[in-house]
C-alpha cells in the first residue's frame, strides 16, 4: 500500500532500505533531535531496518519516496502506538537527501502521514517532542495548532550538556476543526509559521 | 520592498548555529551544514510574511545562492 501526494509517497520501510537510512543519519540532523548522537555501523543499521520492517505493532516506519523516480529520500516514524487509548507519538520526519530539503517534501510527507494517523489508525491524541532550543521544530508544531503541554527540564544529555524538551499534542477534533476551517491552506500556514518563529525567537532572547 | 542586504540579514536570522558572517549574497545555502527542511520551510514562511510571495519547492531547490533566491522572490512580488 502507498499514500501518495504530488511530490512524494509513503510506503512501508523495507529491510533493504538500511543502505539509505545509514546515509541519512548525519551529525547535524542528530544534533537537533531528542535522540542521542551515536555512531551506527552498517550492520546495526541493517538490523534496525529489519526490525522496523518486520514489526509494526507499536511503531510504524514509513519510507518517504519521490514520485518521479521512486528514490527514497527520508522516513517518517509513528511511535508508541496505543490502540486502546487511541494515541501515538510522532517520532519525526527525516529528509535525508539534502537535495530535497526545500521544505515541500517534508511538508507533504508530514501531511500524508498525519492523514494516515487520523483516517486509518484512528488515533485521537497525537504527541510530539522537540528540544526547547530548536525553534524551527517548535514553530512548526505551533503553526500546526499543536498545544504545548509541558517542558521537561534537563531531560536529555547530549553534546556535553542537558537540554530541556518541549512536549506538544493535538487532538483529532482540533485537527479536523482546523482542517475544515482551511487553516492548513499553505499561505495561511506559512504566515502562521513565520509569526511563530518570530515570537519564539523573541521569547528566547528574554 | 526589502533590499538584497535586508534579505540576507533576514535569511541569516533563520539559522541557529551558523555564524551570520558566513551568510552573504553569494553563499551556496544548500551546502551550509545546518541546512534542513525546517529552514527551507522557514524561508517559504519568511517570503510570505515579508514579501507576500508564495514560493514553490522548485524556487528553493533550484536557487543556488542567497541572491538567486532573493531574485526569484522579487520576480514574483
Amino acid at each position: 500500500m502507498i499514500y501518495k501526494g504530488e511530490i512524494v509517497y509513503l510506503r512501508a520501510l523495507e529491510p533493504e532500505d538500511y543502505e539509505k537510512t545509514y546515509l541519512f543519519r548525519d551529525y547535524e540532523m542528530q544534533k537537533m533531535t531528542c535522540g542521542p548522537i551515536r555512531f551506527s555501523s552498517k550492520a546495526m543499521e541493517k538490523n534496525w531496518a529489519q526490525a522496523k520492517a518486520l514489526d509494526n505493532s507499536r511503531d510504524i516506519y514509513l519510507a518517504i519516496c519521490l514520485i518521479e523516480n521512486d528514490e527514497m529520500i527520508g522516513w517518517y516514524s509513528i511511535n508508541d502506538i496505543d490502540y486502546r487509548n487511541r494515541k501515538c507519538h510522532c517520532g519525526g520526519i527525516v529528509i535525508g537527501n539534502r537535495k530535497y530539503r526545500d521544505g515541500l517534501a517534508y511538508e507533504e510527507a508530514g501531511n500524508l502521514a498525519f492523514r494516515y494517523i487520523i483516517n486509518e489508525l484512528n488515533m485521537n491524541r497525537i504527541t510530539g517532542s522537540c528540544l526547547r532550543q530548536h525553534i524551527m521544530s517548535r514553530a512548526m508544531m505551533e503553526a500546526s495548532y499543536w498545544s504545548l503541554e509541558g517542558i521537561e527540564r534537563q531531560s536529555i544529555f547530549k553534546e556535553g550538556r542537558y537540554h530541556d524538551v518541549c512536549h506538544y499534542a493535538i487532538l483529532k477534533d482540533e485537527y479536523l476543526e482546523h482542517l475544515n476551517n482551511g487553516d492548513f491552506e499553505p499561505r495561511k500556514r506559512m504566515l502562521r509559521l513565520g509569526k511563530a518563529i518570530k515570537q519564539l525567537k523573541a521569547d528566547n532572547k528574554q | 520592498m526589502k533590499t538584497l542586504e535586508e534579505f540576507v540579514a533576514l535569511f541569516a536570522e533563520l539559522f541557529d548555529d551558523t555564524d551570520p558572517s558566513e551568510i552573504t549574497a553569494t553563499t551556496v545555502f544548500h551546502d551550509l551544514d545546518e541546512w534542513s527542511s525546517l529552514i527551507g520551510l522557514s524561508i517559504i514562511a519568511m517570503a510570505v510574511e515579508e514579501f507576500g510571495v508564495v514560493l514553490m519547492g522548485d524556487d528553493v531547490k533550484n536557487s543556488v545562492t542567497v541572491e538567486d533566491l532573493y531574485n526569484r522572490i522579487i520576480s514574483k512580488a
